[in-house]
């Protein structure tokens, strides 16, 4: 299936997508307030895309140089070439410290693995914590939203998904009774883990410490009750100083919600007195993208969710019609790369506004990546050969003027001798759903101000 | 090949480092009211900020808390104020489940995003702090910095093998966006300026 098919499926229901599409732009309202609060924004924008560019190109001595810190401190370090690796290794960990009851705070690095079922195949429970992870744990099914992960539900589909699982009244549909009903529950299973697992938004070279940002304190009462640690990481996330970490931290929760800061910004230097700290650096396809001159600043992102907020597609299309762990614009540059074929229609579901690269805190040419990956992909969708040769005969017409201007009158000409019903056939992608052919004038563009001049 | 040495390998191996970007420079505005803007900020993010009366004392300001003066468990980082324990010192961090207000000691108070640098001493304290109902953070007043890039310039990173800036208490819109405050931590959090 592609995008536009599964769009097709989202768009069924029109109220939820006009809902969707609303709450989506709140978001992206919340993050223009907090950005113009801030005077030196854009100073901000530019020297974070450049220190990210700056520890991209030298990433091989921060890695070092971030392992060897780390170590100093207590933590243990874990290299993983790809998601199998990863989560071996993790497994590995578990058994050793006889752990079955895990919790983990947001990583999308774990959903890309797929940890979760390779867990849950070898008799380990594992249970997501941030809340709108547990509600798509729960559903069985992947985070919508990077930030948000249960933002495609309506509060009346949880409530009737925690009666069901967690016994809430039936139809109750109140969020902050539903949170505390979610709370108790996990409140619980935080107690009785006997290890945490957490992503990582920053690790900094300099000083061996790795940051985690949550609004919910899910990732510190996963730290700080169960005596092992294992935080996962791509590559990517490295930052050369502690001084650093302010130019991110200023622009990360802005971009994400509008909050000028998460609730906890949390420091790990080594383990607690008596508790292990195990760090995994996965590369799973990094250090390949990295050698792409075209794709290579996709690495930079740091996953706000900014540009799915502001795109016009995911916010009409939904996050599952983009049918991968990362979706909307930087997920359709990041997966194309994983899987060529399977995601070569997310690029296509783009429109080229550039609305995305506008608010992108490190400032990545999206669109630039996403026209990139059109050309490369066009192999992998489906009538590839049919497109060529209609893209060629475009690029003719559009050279010459005067086979532009005779295909035009000869458009022209069967809009208005065709019947309708013709027009509006199935073939015809424009009309389905109801929409209806705009009114097609006598005249080109060009007659008509020429006649107009006269 | 170790996975260690083939990633490091496919980046191109560990070579030294081009000169990192100059730190950054934030434009500041000069004459801001620090804990104006601190309270405000910190307001925005759930919490409350405020100022201890001349010559009161903490101790006093708390009595007056009804809140705080009929908790049954108390967890205090501050000598000036005692813990309560009724059931007994906790030893483990999962002892303090139950908590009803954890008193904690920050180390500084950033205007312009409401947050507070707290690295709590060892890990009954950390425990505390995120499993407290409510939370009573105390700064002394002459700690309130500007911005970010003033924080990190003073604190000792890594001193601590836990850091946190506390902005606010917990909270969560996971549920169709609607604000929830206390999602699996504190419920409140109050920032004493001393």
């Amino acid at each position: 299936m592609t995008h536009a098919e599964r769009a097709g499926d989202f768009l069924r229901d029109p109220e939820r997508a006009r809902w969707h599409d609303a709450s989506l732009w709140s978001l992206r309202e919340k993050r223009d307030r907090a950005a113009t609060a801030v005077p030196d924004w854009e100073a901000l924008r530019e020297a974070a895309a450049a220190i990210k560019r700056h520890t991209l190109a030298s990433l091989p001595f921060y890695l070092a140089r971030f392992e060897e810190r780390a170590r100093a401190r207590g933590a243990v370090v874990h290299w993983a070439r790809d998601a199998a690796e990863h989560n071996a290794i993790v497994e590995g960990l578990l058994r050793e410290a006889g752990a079955t009851r895990v919790v983990k705070s947001k990583s999308m690095l774990t959903e890309e693995c797929g940890l979760n079922p390779w867990l849950e195949a070898r008799g380990i429970e594992l249970v997501d914590t941030d809340l709108g992870e547990r509600i798509v744990q729960l559903r069985c099914e992947r985070p919508s939203h990077i930030v948000m992960p249960a933002i495609h539900l309506r509060r009346a589909e949880i409530g009737a998904l925690f009666h069901a699982e967690l016994g809430t009244p039936e139809g109750l549909d109140d969020p902050a009774r539903l949170t505390l009903a979610a709370r108790t529950d996990l409140r619980r299973r935080f107690l009785g883990a006997q290890a945490g697992i957490t992503g990582v938004n920053f690790a900094i070279a300099e000083t061996g410490g790795i940051v985690v940002c949550t609004n919910e304190g899910n990732a510190d009462l996963g730290t700080a009750l169960p005596p092992l640690h294992i935080a996962c990481m791509g590559i990517e996330k490295l930052i050369p100083r502690a001084a650093d970490l302010p130019v991110f931290l200023r622009l990360l929760a802005r971009s994400a919600t509008g909050q000028a800061q998460t609730a906890y910004t949390s420091h790990l230097h080594g383990p607690r007195p008596g508790g292990a700290l195990h760090i995994v650096l996965v590369d799973n396809g990094r250090s390949a993208l990295r050698s792409r001159a075209d794709f290579a600043d996709a690495l930079a992102c740091i996953r706000c969710g900014a540009c799915m907020n502001t795109c016009p597609v995911f916010r009409r299309s939904g996050g599952h019609s983009y049918d991968a762990v990362i979706p909307g614009p930087i997920g359709s540059v990041l997966e194309p790369a994983r899987a060529p074929s399977a995601h070569a229609s997310l690029p296509q579901a783009c429109t080229l506004c550039g609305s995305c690269r506008d608010v992108c805190p490190v400032r990545i040419d999206l669109p630039k990546q996403l026209l990139a990956w059109r050309g490369e992909l066009l192999v992998h969708t489906p009538h590839a050969g049919a497109r060529r040769t209609a893209l060629r005969a475009a690029r003719f017409a559009f050279e010459h003027a005067r086979v532009y201007a005779a295909l035009g009158a000869l458009a022209r000409l069967l809009a208005r001798v065709l019947p309708e019903r013709w027009l509006s056939g199935r073939w015809n992608a424009w009309t389905r759903g109801g929409r209806a052919l705009p009114r097609i004038p006598r005249r080109s563009f060009r007659a008509e101000l020429a006649r107009r001049r006269r | 090949m170790s996975a260690r040495d083939e990633i490091l390998a496919a980046l191109g191996g560990a070579r030294a480092p081009h000169a990192p970007p100059p730190l950054y420079a934030p434009t500041r505005a000069l004459d801001v009211d620090l804990f104006a803007r601190f309270a405000a900020s910190l307001a925005a993010a759930g919490g409350e900020a405020r100022a201890l009366r001349a010559g009161e004392s903490l101790a006093d300001a708390l009595a007056a808390d009804l809140a705080f003066a009929s908790a049954a468990r108390v967890w205090s980082s501050l000598p000036e104020v005692a813990s309560r324990h009724p059931d007994g010192s906790p030893r483990a961090p999962h002892d303090l489940d139950g908590t009803d207000v954890a008193l904690l000691r920050g180390a500084l108070g950033v205007a312009e995003s409401g947050a507070v640098w707290w690295a709590p001493r060892d890990a009954l304290e950390r425990a505390a702090g995120f499993l407290a109902e409510r939370v009573v953070l105390v700064v002394p007043r002459t700690a309130l910095v500007a911005d970010l890039h003033e924080a990190y310039a003073r604190i000792d990173l890594g001193a601590e093998p836990f850091g946190c800036f506390v902005c606010g208490p917990s909270k969560t819109a996971d549920i169709e966006q609607a604000l929830v405050i206390g999602a699996h931590g504190p419920r409140a959090l109050t920032v004493w300026l001393k």
